[in-house]
């Protein structure tokens, strides 16, 4: 249908002048692509090169823009294949065009495209241009192209051309001087095929150099500023391209070392100062060696002389422009950061480096708002302290210290003070005008100078904890709150270190000592919210600390249980009492009482959430873990059950009363509590194995949570379970459900939550094709099936054989794997599961239509079933890993010869291009097992090979033939299968083997 | 600073996000949409600019504790096996686990 769009071949210049025009102009997508093809065919035809050259004398600059890239299309697809006449001329004509548009003062968009297409045609054309810039110069100066021989032009000619030319003219001179050097960086230097043009530029850059040169003396005012201008980026692009190159030819790079001096002059011009600072940074960050000493100490005369007073000035004045300047001095430093350490006194700008980062730290404002530099000053203390730690740790232990250590320790001090300053948090009033973006970058700043003082802390280690406690408690004194906050601050991310070394103790306990913990517990001080709940924090994080010194231990959580009553703490101090019960539950068995009734308490306060309440039952579930003998726990935890089944009550009544939003938040947050109570009560990993209680009797003895007794509390827990007959139908109710069932099945010794098997069982019988979170039911399931297949563990033939069947129901009723392909997966994960302590329970339970939904799973598009039934295949396929009956092993032969042709047709469907690159790997595996293990192998594939499904034009016959062939002599090596299979499949994809 | 030419490592390839721009460029190659030329290109767009983002970007940090089991130091690659690991995330969440092995590569290249 004719929607309008539709273009006709244009039939002279003249209307392909409109095309180009309108192509430039707004219109319908179709429209534009279909100018786009007219124009692209006749740039590819035979008269593209006439076209070009007549469309470069319009007076529209888009067309002249047009011809130039249809030039370069040309180089591009014809370019090599010139004649040495038809090569020359295109060069004639491109250098023509470009000297008289230039007389005519062309604007920079065509003659950036004319240096460009120039660029393409030194790269494309079979004839050697040894001189260009020199051509381009020489043609200027003559006012038409002229064409150097390369035999008697000297490169040294282009000095006496350039002062006859104007500032136009010098800048088109730089913009190609700087394509040539961008273009010819993309073409790899490591293959002959373009060694050629590599050795060319190391000519090239002798001109370059001495045009850069000329540019860099033209006067710094008016208009000859932007030739200078043009002259630093092409600097630039010459480094980058020098960079990679010629790493070990210091004569070609010394064409552009010479040039530091002139280039360093920009940074003291106004105009150029900001491009300058911008350009030596990047040189300084990313080819360090490109500067030799002498260069340095210009460099350091300059950042003392000329940036410094600058930058003091913008830091004293808040000035944003001050941020380039401070890059450059972080740069300089992290370039020289031997020197700054080592010779702290050098006359090289040392001293004054490190002065400036400490100003910059000391400067006014909050970091993320007004102050933008100090989170720059980070990586430069960073790359500091890593040097001094990587010198002194490669040092002989028995080597002196180097003489430079002791000036080093208090420059880090001096840091360590400063970043303590800089994280105050900001007044209330300052805090509320922030947005998102000043909260976010002070937040990223705290933790910026935490990280580094981690790092710090390796060398100063205990007299940096005495620095920050003293500072902390001098804050203390004189209650400047967010000074303490500050240094607790510090003190919390130090925690792990600190408690590692026993020699720190003494000073931590000066802070356990202090009036600290009284202060802050007393709530009718006017103390910021944050500093009491940073000091909560801490004591959380030095949980293991308390821990030793029980002294502590109950006032401390007693403090924690009145925070959690209080808004705006409630949640650190939840989340502090979690840590703490968990880390001393021992020592706080004796409280347990007292922490019962101050839950019951906190139900009642207005700072109960879900949150909360999770985070401090699973507390004191960790407190009743530690109870012994294990009948001591049944009574606390019934208490704490008593709580939930209030919860599972309540959401029954909501529900009753219509309301299901509030049913749905008590449903799931009893069940969420309950997996919290769960989680408290495991076993913690580290608890010390008796090695010689081998007293067989006492391991037969049977657990207290086998009793009767015990049995009754799990009831307890069981019942909990009903308040799914209200909230069953939402995922966070199965989620936590699931979570309860899970917190028991990974311990080892039976406990209160490590239920009967039947629970699990019973749950995924309730369950349908339609339950929400269906796949979480079923990797818990599979989770039982795993932790009962253990070495030692009881077998459950009837459970297992109950769940196959559940699951092999939820496969009919998904019909095939696209259905739902998570659940589908995670079916096919549970029955893999069965192999091989369970392979007879599969086969009894599975029909053929389970066999046939796994295999669809293979061959559908959906990545995570095809994943888990090549699981399953491979499996089933390889010898089992445990003793198996023989009648098992039977029904494993007769599946295999039933469905082995099959199996491999569905392989080679993902073979032949069904499967992505990222799924090849695991398609691979069921192929490779049989390749090894079926002998039928062989003549699946040649069918299967043969089917004209298979059929792809890409791939003959014989292509097919000779997979067969290699695919069957790789049997033995893994490893090559995969290569061919990968292979294979990127010839019948059309796509590439790799990418690298 | 850009620097044209250089190269980057390829790690980051076997990453989700680098598996799926794999399978893309398949798509679009297969598609005859795009060049493998130009899909070649686009990887080592990735391979530069993942590390670049991964290094600028990337805010949330982690905290890790673990025996250290095995470590070397090949063609300027890092390599640590580290058993029995407890990491703290900074939104507080804490997890374990049995063995990581972490690779490391220098972030900056630096010029020889």
């Amino acid at each position: 249908m004719d929607d309008g769009t539709a273009i006709a071949a244009p039939q002279n210049v003249a209307e392909v002048e409109q095309l180009i025009q309108r192509l430039y102009k707004p219109g319908p997508a179709t429209l534009v692509k279909n100018i786009n093809d007219q124009l692209l065919q006749l740039q590819l035809s035979q008269d593209g090169w006439k076209l070009a050259d007549e469309l470069m004398a319009s007076d529209d600059a888009n067309v002249r823009f047009f011809a130039a890239l249809t030039f370069t299309v040309k180089l591009n697809n014809d370019g090599p294949t010139l004649d040495d006449d038809t090569a020359h001329s295109v060069q004639t004509r491109l250098i023509s065009w470009l000297v008289r548009l230039v007389q005519r003062g062309e604007g920079g968009l065509v003659c950036k495209k004319l240096c460009s297409t120039l660029t393409t045609y030194f790269l494309r054309s079979p004839l050697v241009w040894e001189h260009p810039l020199l051509s381009l110069a020489f043609s200027f100066q003559r006012g038409d192209a002229t064409i150097e021989s390369n035999t008697t032009r000297s490169a040294d000619e282009i000095r006496d051309i350039l002062p006859s030319l104007n500032e136009l003219q010098l800048r088109v001179l730089l913009w190609f001087a700087g394509a040539l050097a961008e273009e010819v960086s993309r073409v790899p230097a490591n293959t002959p095929a373009h060694a050629n043009l590599h050795t060319q530029m190391e000519n090239i850059v002798k001109d370059a150099s001495v045009l850069m040169q000329w540019a860099f003396q033209q006067q710094s005012t008016g208009s000859a500023s932007a030739v200078r201008a043009e002259a630093l980026r092409t600097y630039l692009t010459w480094i980058n391209y020098a960079q990679p190159v010629w790493p070990r030819n210091p004569d070609a790079l010394q064409y552009l070392r010479s040039l530091i001096g002139q280039a360093s002059q920009c940074l003291f011009d106004e105009d150029l100062s900001s491009e300058a600072l911008d350009i030596f940074r990047d040189i300084l960050e990313s080819y360090t060696t490109f500067f030799q000493p002498s260069h340095m100490e210009m460099l350091a005369a300059i950042v003392h002389n000329h940036i410094r007073p600058k930058l003091q000035q913008a830091l004293l004045e808040q000035d944003p422009d001050g941020l380039p300047l401070a890059q450059l001095v972080i740069a300089f430093g992290c370039a020289n950061i031997q020197q700054v350490v080592e010779q702290p006194d050098s006359g090289s700008g040392s001293w004054t480096v490190v002065k400036l980062h400490f100003d910059i730290i000391e400067a006014q404002g909050y970091p993320g708002d007004e102050d933008q530099l100090s989170i720059q000053t980070i990586e430069f203390w960073n790359t500091y302290i890593e040097y001094v730690n990587d010198t002194l740790f490669s040092k002989d232990s028995d080597a002196p210290d180097p003489p430079w250590l002791y000036q080093t320790r208090d420059v880090l001090k001096q840091v360590v003070e400063l970043l303590w300053k800089k994280i105050w948090t900001p007044p209330n009033e300052v805090a509320k005008a922030w947005g998102d973006s000043e909260s976010e970058g002070f937040k990223e700043f705290r933790g910026d100078s935490t990280d580094l003082m981690l790092s710090i802390y390796v060398l100063l280690g205990k007299d940096m904890l005495q620095q920050l406690v003293t500072l902390a408690l001098r804050s203390l004194e004189a209650k400047q709150w967010r000074g303490v906050e500050a240094a607790l601050f510090c003190l919390n991310t130090l925690s792990d270190n600190v408690l590692e070394e026993s020699s720190s103790e003494d000073v931590v306990e000066e802070i356990f000592r202090s009036s600290l913990f009284r202060d802050i517990a007393d709530f009718s001080q006017n103390i910021p919210s944050q500093a009491r709940r940073t000091a909560i924090d801490l004591l959380g994080s030095y949980g293991q600390y308390i821990e030793r010194h029980a002294e502590f231990l109950p006032d401390t959580v007693r403090f924690l249980f009145a925070s959690l009553e209080m808004a705006g703490l409630a949640n650190a101090a939840a989340k502090s009492i979690a840590s703490l019960c968990s880390a001393c539950r021992v020592s706080l068995t004796t409280e347990l009482p007292g922490f019962l009734s101050q839950y019951q308490r906190f139900l009642e306060s207005k700072t109960c959430d879900p949150y909360t309440k999770e985070k401090v039952i699973g507390a004191i579930a960790a407190i009743i873990q530690a109870l012994s003998p294990e009948s001591a726990k049944a009574e606390p935890l019934r208490a704490l059950l008593v709580n939930i089944e209030k919860d599972v009550e309540s959401a029954k009544q909501y529900a009753a009363e219509g309301d299901l939003e509030m049913a749905e938040v008590m449903g799931v947050t009893s069940l969420e509590s309950l997996a919290s109570i769960g989680k408290g009560l495991q076993v913690p990993e580290d608890v010390p194995i008796d090695i010689y209680d081998d007293n067989e009797e006492q391991a037969k003895k049977p657990s207290y949570w086998e009793s009767a007794e015990g049995r009754e509390a799990q009831q307890q827990i069981v019942g909990c379970f009903s308040v799914l007959q209200v909230v069953g139908t939402y995922s966070a109710a199965i989620d936590a459900a699931c979570q309860v069932l899970r917190t028991g099945l990974t311990e080892s010794e039976p406990g209160p939550f490590v239920l009967p098997t039947s629970v699990t069982v019973n749950f995924v019988q309730q369950c349908s094709i339609n339950t929400p979170q269906l796949e979480t039911v079923l990797s818990t399931a599979g989770m039982m099936i795993t932790q009962h297949s253990r070495k030692d563990s009881k077998r459950i033939d009837e459970d297992v054989s109950s769940i196959s069947k559940a699951v092999a129901g939820f496969c009919e009723a998904l019909r095939q794997p696209d259905t739902d392909p998570t659940v589908a997966a995670e079916c096919i994960n549970v029955l893999s599961e069965l192999m091989p302590h369970y392979v007879h329970v599969l086969f009894e339970e599975m029909s053929a239509s389970t066999l046939t939904f796994i295999l669809a799973a293979v061959q559908g598009a959906d990545s995570m079933p095809k994943r888990t039934a090549c699981e399953f295949w491979t499996k089933l396929i390889k010898p089992q890993t445990a003793a198996i009956s023989e009648d098992a092993q039977q029904r494993i032969n007769q599946v295999m010869s039933s469905y082995g042709q099959q199996l491999v047709y569905s392989l080679l469907h993902q073979i032949r291009g069904q499967a992505q690159r990222s799924e090849l790997d695991y398609v691979c595996e069921p192929l490779k097992a049989l390749l090894l293990h079926q002998t039928g192998t062989q003549v699946w594939l040649q069918s299967a090979l043969a089917d004209e499904r298979f059929a792809i034009p890409r791939v003959t016959m014989n292509d097919r033939a000779m997979f067969l062939r290699q695919i069957m002599g790789s049997r033995s090596d893994g490893r090559k299968t995969k290569e061919l299979v990968k292979a294979f499949w990127a010839s019948c994809r059309g796509t590439v083997v790799s990418y690298g | 600073m850009a620097q044209q030419g250089q190269s980057y490592y390829e790690l980051y390839r076997s990453t989700s996000v680098g598996m799926a721009l794999a399978d893309t460029l398949d798509d679009l190659i297969s598609s005859r949409r795009i060049e493998p030329q130009l899909a070649m290109r686009i990887m080592q767009n990735f391979d530069e600019s993942i590390a670049k983002v991964l290094n600028e970007k990337v805010k949330a940090r982690m905290t890790f504790k673990g025996h250290l089991d095995t470590y070397r130091f090949c063609d300027e690659v890092w390599t640590f096996i580290i058993k029995d690991i407890h990491f703290k995330m900074d939104n507080a969440h804490q997890f374990d686990a049995e063995k990581i092995k972490i690779v490391a590569c220098l972030a900056k290249e630096k010029a020889a």
